[in-house]
């Protein structure tokens, strides 16, 4: 029991004599520098995996736009026939 | 600690300059723990700084729910990290006399020996024991608090901390 009695005194002692220990000035700076790194850098990831897709991209917005032609050209027609029949009937 | 949580949350919305609040409230603390458990402040600032950045990256991911106490999960963070430290650094030679001239505007010179003799006084236990005896002795926590740090049972940190006083008591014995 002595011995655990001279670790806790020990350890006691040591802990009141490193209290006041504390990081450097300007840490915080420093923390949201490399935050700010990590922020920019996040960004940069995305953007090269987007620029890769570009084409990909380019090509389904192509096909989109075509598809809508058509579909649009349709819905006239058939409006436009519908038109018709009323107009017949 | 409720500054914290909105803070928390603040950056959880995307406001980064919240993360700053964090910081500041918190990194004396921190800093203090990661150098009791490494024994040197320039270590004790790189472990911090990159725990500050693993936190800062759950938040924005959405990885931290917001769930834990954000004072707690933080010194969960460095803790690991800390530990990580020691690991690593007993796997690599230990540097020769470099320490000194870099570490001298950073404390007093009693905090400086304190901190060393610490380190030395710790030095041949693994570091999940180190950790959980300057939790316990050193940072006057509980043992339900050190459980919920280190992601154990109490009763593993019980275990740890009785494992720890066994090697002291050996090495004292020995001297």
């Amino acid at each position: 029991m002595s011995h655990d009695e001279d670790i806790d005194a020990r350890l006691e002692r040591l802990a009141a004599a490193t209290s006041s220990v504390g990081p450097r000035g300007g840490f915080s700076g420093r923390v949201m520098a490399r935050i700010n790194e990590e922020q920019l850098g996040t960004l940069l990831a995305l953007r090269v995996p987007a620029r890769r897709f570009l084409p990909f991209g380019m090509l389904a917005a192509a096909l989109a736009m075509v598809w809508a032609v058509s579909v649009t050209s349709q819905v006239n027609e058939a409006m436009a026939s519908s038109d018709d029949t009323e107009l017949a009937w | 600690m409720e500054n914290l949580d909105e803070a928390a949350q603040r950056v959880r919305s995307g406001d980064a300059a919240a993360f700053g609040q964090i910081v500041d409230a918190t990194s004396g603390r921190l800093v203090r723990l990661a150098a009791r458990m490494l024994g040197n402040v320039v270590d004790a600032e790189d472990v911090v700084q990159e725990a500050y950045v693993k936190a800062y990256r759950a938040l924005t991911s959405g990885e931290f729910d917001g769930r834990a106490n954000v004072s707690t999960w933080l010194y969960r963070i460095v803790t690991n990290q800390a530990i990580d430290a020691m690991r690593s650094r007993a796997r690599r030679p230990k540097p020769t006399d470099t320490a000194d001239e870099s570490i001298s505007d950073l404390a007093s010179a009693e905090q400086q020996m304190a901190l060393a003799e610490l380190a030395d006084f710790m030095s041949e236990l693994p570091p999940d024991q180190r950790a959980a005896l300057v939790l316990k002795s050193v940072e006057g926590l509980t043992s339900p608090e050190i459980a919920e740090v280190l992601q154990c049972s109490e009763g593993a940190v019980e275990q740890r901390l009785v494992r720890a006083r066994a090697a002291l008591r050996k090495r004292s014995e020995a001297q």
